[in-house]
């Protein structure tokens, strides 16, 4: 960052200590120490898991620009849409099978790319492992480019000073959501496992839709009996109340219990409609009232987790409970119950992942770089229209002060074997990643693809002309990603990436 | 030692507590309804032979404890509640509260669906919550439960049996029962003023016809999600 917003960064911070010291609903406040308490900005990172390759997205090559078309990954040109005023490319993709999956494939990225170009930002990039844990890893710590931490950590320390769960894991069961290795950081920093976002909103209240709900001030009762004069009287918490375990308890059930419960989060991030499945009102629980317009958003919300994950994630931000949340897909095959299997196959629309999500490129590549580039795409909107339409001050949305960052695994092995329209590939350094936001200099493509080789070349940091003797490293897009964000990295040795801020 | 002055309790006697510290504080205070008595590390006290003295309590140097985490702890709630594990708690009455719902918050895995393979060892105020709306229901229940059907009793006997107000001696034997149930231990004497305490509250918001059963689910949520109850 340059040393001007650096300053300014640290006169705020000065300014805002005595302010800030007295937040309430601060998990910071609680647990840790304070950080740059200015506006926030938000983080989504979209967890493209398996490896989404750059080439069968926003850097599709025509077979018209290669010279070793027949053998590298490309495309028929009709199949690739371009877009004035822009390097960005598209693919329109139909398949009669996804592999040896019985289900039509018919993928088109134009509409999405079209409205959304202008914030739409490629990073080319080679990443250093093809090995998918340490690969999602590195994607969120930049191959530990600061002491370990992950963007999400990052962006929780920086803007999370209010928020009561800084940072949100929505996606279960990947590196993207490991705990980075800092333990510099206060606890709040450190992801907060959501694993089904219709139910979590349960564990936001201690009793709230249990039988003793009516009565809240009751409970309140019984807790100061049980941490008044029972605790006092316990051996038990005599002998061990001064170890970490008991006292980091005792934090969290105190004031910050409170704040939760005061913070009516069992309301507001409550997903699920109230029916026959989750009887809400029974219980004497409620519906969020923005649950209607984010369900109608995200409609395959009950069986299809990244729906329920975006769905939530809006939610999380809106409510400025969370300024990082990490949401994307998985490896298990989510299809469309209701949808039921025909005798020619799996009906459209009913695979929603294929299983290994993209990784399921192994055993066909196209097929299943387009139906999840697709699957991608459709959540960055969905996203990007709810934040579009909040107003975070006036005159100011959410999203413009968001970023949705897809990351992912690795690329795909450029080859085919020649003329073949399904093949398998492999994982491969060589790719780019994709960012969404008003954060960032939209409508570019910051360095560039080989049509010789589908391989992916660098740039300059300072000013973004495409390098071909460059190559972008992990370190590089995590501080871009960063800075964009607002994040004061002042002190960790990250270089400046200029080039993916967007100016002024 | 100073009666003043907290000991710091020497290695050996450290290494006793830990090894021993769950049963060892249990069997200690049986014998021990003054707080400000010595704990007993298990060995059966010897009659005293001349005037008592007054040992201060033992407090662990490190305080070293674990969660029980979620299955076990509902184990151990089913257990002292006498409730079977399977109706212990259900969100929106359609979920189990561990199994389901909780299940990672409170430390478990989940290899099949979530692709969770180890505990996460970081405690959130999700999981306080968690633990709360456990034992708030696994208490309710209990206390329903006794209050439908007073002579099949597990805990609540003595207050569902009565039209009146409780006496004082049912309200003791109320809190000997929950302390047996959920933490193996009899109550001390202050724990028992405490709780009497707490029902004299709410006897006088609620009234006497009110407050017993509610008293019951209160107090026992108050010993069921005690240190005691969900560390060892």
């Amino acid at each position: 960052m340059n040393r001007l917003a650096t300053s300014r960064r640290r006169i705020l911070q000065g300014l805002a200590l005595g302010a800030g010291a007295a937040a309430l609903g601060s998990a910071f406040s609680r647990q840790g120490r304070a950080e740059t308490p200015h506006d926030p900005r938000f983080l989504i990172v979209l967890s493209a898991t398996g490896g989404a390759s750059i080439v069968d997205g926003p850097l599709a090559v025509r077979a018209s620009e290669s010279s070793d078309a027949r053998s590298i990954n490309c495309f028929p040109d009709s199949s690739v849409v371009g877009f004035e005023g822009t390097d960005l490319r598209a693919v329109r993709y139909q398949a009669p099978s996804l592999g040896p999956i019985p289900y039509a494939v018919a993928a088109d990225q134009a509409e999405f790319v079209r409205k959304h170009r202008h914030d739409m930002l490629v990073v080319t990039a080679t990443t250093t492992s093809v090995n998918h844990a340490l690969a999602q890893r590195r994607s969120v710590t930049g191959n530990e480019a600061w002491n370990g931490r992950t963007l999400q950590e990052a962006v929780a320390l920086q803007h999370g000073r209010n928020a009561l769960v800084p940072n949100a894991h929505l996606l279960a069961g990947t590196s993207y959501t490991e705990r980075g290795n800092d333990p510099s950081l206060p606890a709040a920093c450190y992801g907060e496992s959501v694993i089904d976002p219709l139910l979590w909103p349960l564990a936001l209240h201690g009793s709230r839709g249990t039988p003793a709900g009516d009565r809240p001030d009751l409970v309140g009762r019984a807790r100061a009996l049980r941490d008044g004069r029972l605790q006092a009287a316990s051996p038990f918490s005599r002998a061990f109340g001064g170890g970490a375990a008991l006292s980091r308890w005792r934090e969290l059930r105190g004031p910050a219990q409170a704040d939760y419960e005061q913070a009516d989060l069992i309301k507001k991030l409550m997903l699920a409609p109230d029916g026959d499945r989750f009887a809400l009102n029974a219980h004497g629980l409620a519906a969020s009232p923005d649950a209607d317009r984010v369900r109608e958003k995200f409609p395959f919300y009950e069986f299809d987790p990244l729906d329920a994950q975006a769905a939530m994630a809006f939610l999380l931000l809106k409510h400025r409970v969370s300024v990082a949340v990490t949401l994307g897909v998985n490896f298990n095959f989510v299809y469309d119950p209701n949808l039921p299997p025909t005798g020619d196959g799996l009906p459209p629309d009913s695979v929603k992942n294929p299983p290994l999500g993209f990784d399921f490129s192994h055993t066909s590549h196209r097929a299943a770089q387009a139906l999840m580039w697709q699957r991608i795409y459709r959540a960055a909107d969905g996203l990007i229209d709810l934040l579009k339409s909040e107003e975070f001050a006036p005159g100011e949305s959410f999203w413009s002060r968001s970023l949705i960052y897809v990351a992912t695994d690795f690329g795909r092995t450029k080859r085919r074997p020649e003329g073949a329209e399904e093949f398998g590939s492999g994982h491969d350094l060589n790719n780019g990643f994709v960012v969404f936001s008003p954060l960032v200099p939209g409508g570019r493509v910051l360095g560039g693809v080989d049509p010789a080789t589908a391989l992916t070349y660098g740039f300059d940091p300072d000013s973004g002309a495409p390098d071909r003797h460059r190559q972008t490293s992990e370190r590089e897009v995590y501080a871009g990603l960063l800075h964009a964000l607002g994040v004061d990295t002042s002190g960790s040795g990250l270089p400046d990436m200029r080039a993916m801020r967007r100016a002024g | 030692v100073s009666p003043e002055r907290t000991p710091r309790a020497r290695p050996a006697a450290l290494a006793a507590l830990g090894a021993l510290a769950g049963a060892a504080l249990a069997l200690a205070a049986c014998s021990n309804d003054d707080p400000a008595k010595p704990i007993s590390l298990g060995r059966p006290s010897p009659a005293p032979t001349t005037a008592p003295t007054t040992t201060p309590p033992l407090v662990s140097a490190k305080g070293r404890v674990n969660f029980k985490g979620g299955r076990r702890y509902a184990d151990d709630l089913a257990r002292g509640l006498a409730v079977p594990r399977a109706e212990l708690c259900r969100e929106l009455s359609s979920f189990d509260c561990v199994d389901e719902v909780h299940n990672i918050t409170l430390g478990g895995v989940d290899p099949y669906d979530a692709a969770i393979y180890r505990p996460s060892r970081e405690r959130s105020v999700s999981t306080v919550n968690a633990v709360d709306r456990i034992a708030l229901t696994a208490c309710d229940g209990r206390a329903k439960r006794d209050f439908g059907d007073p002579d099949r009793a597990a805990i609540f006997g003595e207050l569902a049996r009565t039209a009146a107000a409780p006496t004082r001696a049912a309200l003791v034997a109320t809190a000997n029962h929950l302390y047996a149930g959920l933490l193996g231990r009899d109550p001390n004497a202050d724990e028992i003023d405490a709780l009497v305490t707490f029902y004299g509250d709410l006897a006088a918001e609620l009234g006497p016809s009110a407050a017993p059963a509610r008293f019951a689910t209160l107090s026992c949520y108050a010993v069921a999600t005690s240190e005691e109850a969900l560390f060892y």
